[in-house]
């Protein structure tokens, strides 16, 4: 893959240049990567613990009695 | 001054390389910004993306404490689309770019409020966004609004989109940058 590329404009003068990412850019790039992963396995391990308690409450309730319409208007 | 609505600057993915798209030296002359986007991926590069989400940062802050939001929309047929950050280092908006396989580029737009402000306080951003097909492999739709406070004691002189892991966005994705004054 080429070395990913920035397109900015200057607001000030309306010139838009299209140009390499600097090193420095790319190492901002790989923490902002990284940080971003970081938080999206956060959030799925999140979601995941979520499901599995509605699924295991659900189960309770239809134990008990409930249909899954009951279930569902909750 | 007379309440406007004024084209600033357009910025536009070109080149086959993108994965940053920046507005700088933003006017100080207006009430607030509006950006309105129409955005996808590059179909070769990468051939598949491993998230959509776009990612915008002001004046190059990754502070944490400066981007706390909220999302709710539908993502349909698959999981909740629902989600609060109290803090986070970007502003993000979910597929707020669209496949490169989908017939239509995301639509959306974002505005941010009292930019000029120094406090670090009172600025608002929001952002509502649409795409009729966001999987690379299934039919879908993904109807979000976001929602949060920026947190940032400075005025806003720059704004930048991100892709995660150096995705492309397609050349011909633009945002027109827009600056709007309320008072009469």
């Amino acid at each position: 893959m080429s070395t990913p590329q920035i397109a900015t404009v200057n607001c000030a003068t309306g010139e838009q240049t299209v140009r390499d990412m600097t090193a420095e850019e790319i190492a901002d790039q790989e923490a902002f990567n990284a940080s971003v992963a970081e938080r999206q396995a956060a959030d799925e391990a999140v979601a995941t613990a979520k499901a599995e308690a509605k699924a295991s409450g659900d189960a309770k309730l239809k134990e008990l009695g409930l249909t899954d319409e009951e279930i569902a208007a909750r | 001054m007379a309440a406007t609505h004024e084209l600033i600057e357009v910025v536009t993915a070109s080149g086959g390389s993108t994965t940053y798209l920046e507005f700088t030296s933003i006017p100080q002359t207006f009430s607030n910004l509006e950006a309105v986007w129409s955005l996808k991926l590059d179909s070769y590069n990468p051939t598949s993306a491993t998230l959509h989400q776009m990612y915008w940062r002001v004046n190059g802050s990754s502070t944490t404490s400066v981007y706390p939001n909220m999302y709710r929309g539908m993502f349909y047929g698959t999981s909740t689309a629902l989600w609060k950050y109290d803090s986070s280092p970007y502003y993000e908006i979910q597929v707020g770019l669209a496949a490169a396989n989908t017939p239509n580029m995301n639509c959306g737009l974002l505005n941010i409020y009292d930019y000029t402000s120094t406090d670090g306080t009172g600025k608002s951003i929001q952002g509502m966004n649409s795409c009729m097909q966001y999987d690379a492999t299934s039919y879908d739709r993904a109807l979000l609004v976001t929602s949060g406070n920026l947190n940032i004691a400075e005025a806003v002189t720059s704004l930048k989109l991100s892709a995660y892991n150096d995705e492309v966005i397609a050349d011909d994705s633009n945002i027109r940058l827009y600056g709007i004054n309320r008072s009469a």
